[in-house]
Formats: structure tokens, sequence, C-alpha cells
């Protein structure tokens, strides 16, 4: 694959690569953290008036809370391997943010650490069943399918998104920025959506125009992560 | 109407650590606050008998903090406002209520509370914490169809089923007995509830929903949930016979049936309404031939300050009025147990 300073020329056959980060270490999970922490902490207004529109509103302060706290523990005391600092990040998303939220976010997070298992290095075949497994975790706690308007609209397409660079071969960089992008169309498609779960559901055609804040949430955490490598390529 | 928005608080990260240390020490004799910040008995309860476990989301005190003590839940895990606590903290509670006869955990019927219950009883599982079951409870009328109502949101009338099972569990029935009065109690309750403002969310300070002044919303949800119908505010009565149409129908309550009747305060009205609105569910149930056994006025779960309440009526046969009528010393329910005459003044 021709590779020049653009890496993006939009879509996966056509793209061009200068990322070379393949896997990422227990470190690399730590640094990831803290950029989907800061990410989300800076979207936070725009997630709770998101929330607002079928929820309590809440939803930017809860995660970006959540994910600070998730970023300084692992700060604090370093993870030992990758699943360990998956682990610890979705036990706090479960324990600290609470509600349906915390416990789907988290679960993504949990159920990427038990694939994970025991290896120090994650590259992009390993993240594509991680993200996976995450998928079906989340379905089968929410029991949300795609197109019921949650966060699944943004994960189902982020995951199909994560296999196809797996198989491909590309950088774990990359494979960010493409499963990034593919959520975020999966987000853009959430306006359109009637909500099928939660309270959400009780607004109905009143949310439609607006998109979903749990899809908008993973979105913005996937474009964090990729820049994480990158940032982490440079440093 | 114009929301309150600032409120007494310290931080927002800090509301309910801060609430839980403030209650705590205002009821050292009924509850504890235990180190990883759920509310305990203060005297756990006898050996061999079943635990109550709930956990829901903060922002609707007294429910559920207030509902510890004899007679009532051995443990209470509040989480974040209006978020259900996360799984392993559920766990930890199943763990502080076991007194060796099983733990039942109350779900209020909502997303996140369901959720996460579930989740709890699999890590108990994984952990081999045997004789853990749940009930799912439900009740308000306008969030399902009755065709669909495992579908429906748990509300206030679940104020009928916490105080009976409390009652049952304290005189030393099974698991299995617990979740079915649990359950008969759910199947004999319904609950409709009308709002006249909306109210701020405590930790973002905007509003939960947006209303005009003069219009109030007949369904509202306990964490501002988009009711059924919106209209202009009209009088006491007129609200009481809107409502009670469609709740005597749901279930349906016909002549000749004794029912406890529940008016709980979501935040901000006075005590003064309740009692007028009461007047006309007394008049009307009257009419009907349903007889009043007992009544309850009062805030009982909350949605901050938002003006409006909800009507819940549980129908009772002998078995929910002896339990209904059995002590209970929570910080915020309580009763004192001995045999009253009926409320009937004929």
């Amino acid at each position: 694959m021709e590779r020049t300073s653009k890496w993006w020329a939009g879509s996966v056959k056509e793209a061009t690569l200068v990322s070379t980060e393949m896997s990422m270490d227990a470190d690399g999970v730590m640094r990831m953290v803290r950029a989907m922490a800061d990410a989300v902490t800076e979207q936070a207004v725009h997630l709770g008036h998101l929330d607002a529109i079928s929820g309590d509103g809440d939803h930017g302060a809860g995660i970006s809370r959540a994910m600070r706290t998730a970023a300084s523990n692992l700060e604090a005391a370093p993870p030992s391997a990758p699943a360990d600092a998956l682990q610890r990040t979705g036990s706090v998303l479960m324990d600290e943010m609470g509600g349906a939220a915390g416990l789907l976010f988290g679960t993504i997070f949990t159920a990427a650490a038990r694939r994970a298992g025991t290896a120090e290095q994650l590259d992009t075949r390993q993240w594509a069943a991680m993200i996976t497994d995450a998928q079906d975790a989340v379905q089968k706690r929410g029991k949300a399918q795609p197109g019921d308007k949650t966060m699944v609209d943004a994960l189902a397409p982020a995951a199909v998104a994560f296999r196809e660079a797996a198989e491909q071969g590309l950088p774990l960089r990359d494979a960010f920025e493409l499963s990034a992008r593919a959520a975020a169309q999966g987000v853009e498609a959430t306006k359109a959506m009637l909500p099928k779960q939660g309270r959400a559901r009780f607004v109905g055609e009143r949310s439609v125009g607006h998109a979903d804040a749990g899809a908008t949430s993973l979105s913005i955490m996937l474009g964090a992560a990729a820049r994480s490598l990158t940032e982490r390529s440079v440093a | 109407m114009a929301v309150r928005r600032y409120k007494l608080i310290n931080q927002p990260e800090s509301i309910v650590p801060d609430m839980l240390r403030g209650f705590a020490a205002a009821y050292p004799d009924i509850v504890r606050l235990t180190d990883d910040g759920m509310i305990v008995r203060r005297v756990p309860k006898e050996a061999g008998k079943v635990g109550l476990v709930i956990g829901n989301g903060s922002g609707h005190e007294p429910a559920m903090i207030g509902w510890v003590g004899p007679g009532l839940f051995d443990v209470n895990v509040p989480g974040e406002i209006f978020a259900a606590p996360g799984p392993s903290r559920i766990v930890r509670g199943i763990k502080a209520a076991e007194r060796g006869a099983g733990v039942l955990v109350a779900v209020s019927h909502h997303a996140g509370d369901l959720m996460n219950a579930e989740a709890a009883l699999e890590m108990a599982q994984d952990e081999r914490i045997k004789g853990v079951d749940m009930v799912v409870l439900y009740d308000d009328i306008s969030s399902a169809p009755r065709d669909r109502i495992e579908e429906r949101r748990g509300a206030a009338g679940l104020f009928f089923v916490w105080k009976t099972l409390g009652a049952v569990a304290e005189s030393g029935a099974s698991l299995a007995e617990c979740k079915r009065l649990a359950e008969k109690v759910r199947d004999n309750t319904r609950s409709l509830s009308a709002a006249l403002s909306s109210c701020a969310h405590p930790v973002t300070g905007e509003p939960l929903f947006r209303m005009p002044e003069d219009e109030m919303e007949i369904g509202t949800g306990v964490h501002g949930e988009l009711g059924s119908g919106r209209r202009k505010i009209t009088s006491a009565d007129e609200i009481i016979d809107l409502m009670l149409t469609p709740l005597l129908a749901d279930l349906p309550f016909r002549d000749g049936d004794d029912v406890l009747v529940l008016l709980n305060n979501s935040g901000s009205l006075t005590l003064m309404e309740l009692f007028i609105l009461n007047r006309r569910v007394a008049q009307r149930l009257d009419e009907a031939g349903i007889k009043v056994y007992r009544t309850w006025i009062g805030p009982y779960a909350t949605t901050q300050e938002m003006a409006g309440f909800a009507l819940a009526l549980c129908r009772a046969d002998a078995e929910i009025k002896q339990l209904y009528d059995a002590p209970a010393d929570g910080a915020y329910f309580k009763m004192v147990g001995r045999e009253r005459e009926g409320s009937d003044l004929g």
C-alpha cells in the first residue's frame, strides 16, 4: 500500500498511511484512556445537551468524571498489562458512573480486557477481536439491536471497520482512525432513528434530528484512541 | 415555570457522599454509612431471615436511604444522581445483607437499574454466593400499555411493595415467599403521576425538561421522563378525576375492593395541596364502592423540587393489609404496628 503524508483518501481501499504504530502495550492503553478522558471532557457540555433531549442531561458530566478518574487511577498505579488497564477502566465506569451508560461503557472495556487475556502487546487483529467481543457483550447486556438509536449504532460499524482493517494488516493507529470514522457515520445515522431502548423511548419522535449521546461519546473515544497512538509515535 | 437552578451543595462530585454523611449523622440509631457508601441497618436483622437489598440512583430522597431499618430494607446501595449503582457495588450490598437465608434484590424497573442488577446477580453466581434472587417491579400505567405491562416503569406505587416485602422478610418468610409476595403486591398496584413544573438536575443545573408555566403533564416519570399528555393546569378535583379514571380501569379496581392509597409528593407541592387532592380521591373511591383501608400522604420518592405528585392504589387482601400494618422503623418511614381500627369513617 502506498504511503504518503496523507494517510486518508476517502475509503479503506484508498487509504495511504504514515503511521507505523502496530500495537499497544499497557502504557499505551493508559495513554489511550487519558486521551479518551480529555476528549469526552472537552465535549462534556455538548454530550450533556444531546443527552438532555431524551435523557436527564448528565451524560457528559458522568462520562467525563469517570474517565478522568480511570485515567488518574492508572497513572497513580501503572497497569501490569493491557488487560489490567482495560479491566480497571471498565470497573471505574461501572462503579463511579453507574446507570445504564456506566454499565455499558464499562462492559466495552471489561469485555475487551477478557479477550486481551495475558497479552503484553495488542495489535490490530487482537483489537478487532476485542471490539467485536465488546459489541456482543454490550448487545447481550443492553438488549439493543442496531437501529435502536443507542451506542450500538456506533459500536457495530466501528467493529466492522476494525475487522476490515485487521484483514488488510493495517497499523493500529489507522485501524482506530477508520473505526472512529465508521462510528462517526453511525452517529450521523442515529439522527434519523426513533429511540427504542431505555427512557429515550418515551421521547419518541421528538428525538429525531438529534444524534444519540452514547453513540457520540463512543465515536469521540475511538477518535481519541487513534490520536493517542500518533502522539506516542511522535514522542 | 422557572426552575431553581442553584442548589445548596458543595461540589457536584461530592453531592452523594455529602448527603449520605449528613443523613447517617442524623439517624445513628437506625442506620450506618459503610466505608463504601452503603446505608445499612444499625442493628442487623436476626440470622436466618432473608436479606433485602435495593440499589437506586440518588436524588429521590427520602427514597431509598430512608427505607433502611427494622421491618424495611437491610441495605440500600445509593448510586450517583439518577444513576443506578454498578454491579460490584450491588454485590457488596448482597454480602452485607446476607443473614443465612438468602438475599432478594429489589429492582425498580428502569433500564439502568435492571441491567446493573442482572450483572450483579451474574457476578454473585461467579463468586459462588448462593441463594440470591431478584424481583423486577413496576407500577406506572403511563409508561406502557396494559398488554406490555412488564415494560412499565417503577414509580411511587412501589411504596406498597417495599412496606409489605420488608414485613414479610422480617417475619421469617423464605426467599421464594418474599419474592412471591413482592410480585403479588406489584400485580395489585397501579400509579400515575402529574407534574406542574420541571426541576434542575443537581449536577448540571439544567432543567430535566421544559414546560410552560401554565401547563401540567400527566405521566411524568420519576427522572422527568416524558409523560403522556400536556394540558393547561386545572383544578385539584379535575386533575384527580383525570388520573383516577385510567388508574381504576387499568387493574381494574372494582366495587367492593379494599385499597391502600398513596399520595406521593414529587418535591415542592404543599401538604395543603395534597390534602385537597386526597379529598377528591376519597370521595371518588367512595362513590365507586372502593374502600380505603389506609392512606399515606407525603414525600416518599421525590424528583428534586419538581412540583407534582403521584397517586398510587394497591388492592389489599388480608395478607397485604396485615403486612402493611406490621411495624417498621426507617428514618423516613415508620409504622407503629399496633392493631388499628379500619379507616372507614362511613
